[in-house]
């Protein structure tokens, strides 16, 4: 086997939480990057925007994206050359990305991400999630990573179409906390951005606020040997 | 440096500036050198018919083969030069064959018509990016016929890769008599029988040589099983001896 | 300490789960496929359509690997295309079912991770499904259905369209698309990889009408 195949990733990223909103799409990633168990880049961006009306987020493999990204960004510059005031969509890219997915699969070295690809096409909200096989699914709400098992649930209850941004993003906000808590691969350090009508944007990074303080993290009375 | 018009003729995919393609078009010519052919649609089948011209006596008359099963149910029949007719007959079996292993059905007899002249067209020097095709037009026309699902029909190809249905045609030296009488003579209500009749009754008129069962083949393929046959000598016998 | 320098392969496969069923009864067929598709315990998606339109007579539902299905499909839309082109005609059910045969086939070692349901009307009219393994060997059914809850379906099938193991006399007249409705309501009762909605397809001469029914989500 060649020595180029990524079967093994190395600088991973953990979960991606995107939502539908009433106005857009809001997109959530920690800014980390781990290598095993080390926290390695504690403040990179694991979001982009292709164009200006596509916005992808991804976890896994931190090389691949940057690959991801550089092929989408190809394309978007050979359709920028053309000069014809038709633009690619969300749609596009995606369907772009899940065959070359596909096709890097087949062949037994795969993009190793779990991608969400988010835009606005004709005024509608378009979100996609996308896989190393290059599984490509339509979704009011994408999850990867951890978030898959510890937000979904959570977005599943209180998520609606209507959901103003503050709404939005509040819940997000929740979802990311628990990850915090939970995900020993996540961090307190998250960023948010958005694709609306009006574009794309991208808030800068914060550290989230979290409590440590409860009674029962503090005691190893839960185990029942020192009770 | 091209003085003369006739220079034009050199290259095989060369326009002349009147918009003509010489070498097709003395392609086109080698097929009103070659021996009249006949096919006729009729209401239950259709017939190909043509000459075979024996040049010496001492050629075995059954050796010369100018009508072509291409499938089970699609015969053609040609003029011009032989050993190009049998290229694009080669080539039109493959593609049924194919079509049947692909599609578990017969192949239209227009699709295969059509992929003869994509063929037909495939001359020159190629780009080098898939096999080398034909250096220069096939200088043959074929007389396609048969019975598909949508019934019988007939089709014609030639150098130009030009594509056409006839309900009756006849291609080769006596191309023009023998057009003219199926004009004249051309039913829709025809039987197959007739048919047979008809191409026999016309090739016996255009004819230089007298018309026997040695010197002319004949095939038909009937809508009641879509079967390609070939007439025996003793077959093509009862016919003349009733025309 | 002596390291092992073993290294893991990728493992291009996985099973999304799901299953579709079809059922040809006289000149109609009707084709289910629940919307659920699943990476081990995981939903990644509840409401994804298995089943593409392929002519105005004919359909192809998948159960399998989603990404296999989805470029099975595309590709399969593309040779369509093609010959619709090339002839002038639509295939008929027969042509697909042979084509389908072959495209699997040619992917015999290295196979799309499909199971495979071929339902339309054939050339006299009459519903027909034909069913598939993943590498292309088929055959022409009155009924079939494949996927992560096939043991569950088929034996209901079997007894509902056959008549299998009855001591009446039974003739299959039911409405083929509540057959198939009943059916996935009960598979998506003990199959955790079938649920959360099934859409139906019913095909007859008139065309080809679309519903869907709500199946247990969790």
């Amino acid at each position: 086997m060649a020595l180029n195949h990524t079967v093994d990733p190395i600088i991973v990223g953990a979960s991606v939480i995107a939502i539908k909103y009433a106005d857009g799409i809001l997109m959530c990633t920690d800014t980390l990057a781990s290598f095993g168990s080390m926290a390695r880049y504690k403040n990179i961006p694991r979001m982009a925007a292709i164009g200006n009306s596509t916005l992808i987020g991804a976890s896994g493999e931190y090389s691949d994206f940057q690959e991801i990204i550089r092929l989408l960004r190809e394309k978007e510059q050979e359709d920028f050359i053309q000069h014809d005031n038709i633009s690619l969509s969300a749609a596009h890219y995606a369907s772009y990305l899940s065959s070359i997915l596909y096709g890097k699969r087949n062949k037994g070295n795969p993009l190793y991400n779990s991608v969400a690809i988010a835009g606005i096409i004709n005024g509608q909200q378009y979100l996609a999630y996308l896989d190393l096989y290059g599984t490509h699914v339509l979704a009011d709400y994408v999850t990867t990573g951890f978030a898959a098992h510890l937000c979904k649930p959570l977005l599943g209850n209180d998520w609606r179409p209507d959901l103003t941004e503050s709404e939005a993003k509040q819940l997000v906000e929740g979802c990311m906390r628990t990850l915090w808590y939970r995900d020993a691969r996540a961090s307190n350090r998250i960023q948010f951005a958005k694709v609306t009508r009006e574009g794309i944007t991208f808030e800068d990074p914060y550290v989230l606020q979290s409590e440590w303080g409860y009674d029962s993290y503090k005691t190893y009375s839960l185990n029942p040997l020192y009770a | 440096m091209f003085a003369t018009k006739n220079e034009y003729d050199r290259g095989v995919n060369t326009f002349s500036p009147e918009g003509r393609l010489f070498q097709v078009e003395y392609a086109l010519e080698a097929i009103k050198l070659g021996s009249t052919s006949i096919g006729i649609t009729c209401q239950d089948g259709v017939v190909l018919a043509v000459e075979r011209r024996v040049t010496s006596k001492l050629i075995e008359p059954s050796s010369i083969e100018k009508i072509f099963e291409i499938d089970s149910h699609v015969g053609c029949a040609m003029s011009g030069i032989l050993a190009d007719a049998r290229t694009l007959v080669d080539h039109a079996r493959a593609e049924a064959q194919n079509h049947r292993f692909t599609y578990l059905e017969e192949m239209l007899l227009q699709s295969i018509a059509q992929s003869v002249c994509d063929l037909s067209l495939n001359f020159g020097e190629g780009d080098g990016s898939q096999k080398k095709p034909m250096s220069r037009p096939y200088g043959v026309s074929l007389l396609i016929g048969g019975v598909d699902k949508n019934g019988p029909a007939l089709f014609t190809t030639d150098p130009s890769g030009t594509l056409f249905k006839y309900k009756a045609k006849a291609i080769g030296s006596a191309a023009e008599g023998a057009q003219t009488m199926l004009q004249e003579e051309f039913k829709t209500d025809l039987s197959l029988e007739d048919g047979v009749k008809m191409a026999l009754r016309i090739l016996k008129q255009v004819m230089e040589e007298a018309i026997t069962s040695q010197n002319v083949e004949v095939a038909v393929v009937s809508t009641q099983d879509k079967i390609f046959r070939r007439l025996t000598p003793s077959g093509v016998e009862e016919y003349l001896t009733s025309l | 300490m002596v390291k092992e320098s073993k290294q893991s392969q990728f493992n291009p496969y996985q099973n999304n789960g799901g299953t579709v069923a079809a059922v040809a009864l006289g000149g109609r067929v009707a084709v289910g496929g629940d919307t659920r598709i699943s990476v081990g315990y995981n939903i990644i998606s509840r409401n994804y359509c298995k089943i593409t339109q392929l002519t105005s007579k004919a359909v192809i539902a998948s159960s399998g690997m989603v990404t296999d299905a989805q470029n099975l499909h595309k590709l399969l839309l593309a040779r369509i295309t093609l010959y619709k082109h090339q002839h002038g005609t639509e295939p008929s059910l027969k042509a697909l079912s042979k084509l389908l045969s072959i495209t699997l086939y040619s992917r015999r070692f290295f196979p799309f991770y499909t199971f495979n349901l071929l339902a339309g009307l054939n050339e006299e009219g009459q519903g027909a499904v034909y069913g598939y393994d993943a590498i292309g060997s088929f055959d022409e059914l009155k009924y079939g259905v494949q996927g992560t809850g096939q043991e569950l379906c088929m034996s209901v099938l079997d007894n509902q369209c056959k008549g299998a193991n009855r001591t009446d006399d039974y003739t299959f007249t039911q409405d083929p698309v509540e057959l198939i409705r009943d059916v996935f309501t009960s598979c998506a009762e003990r199959d955790i990889y079938t649920g959360d909605a099934v859409t139906v397809w019913d095909i007859t001469a008139e065309g080809i009408q679309q519903t869907s029914i709500p199946l247990r989500r969790d």
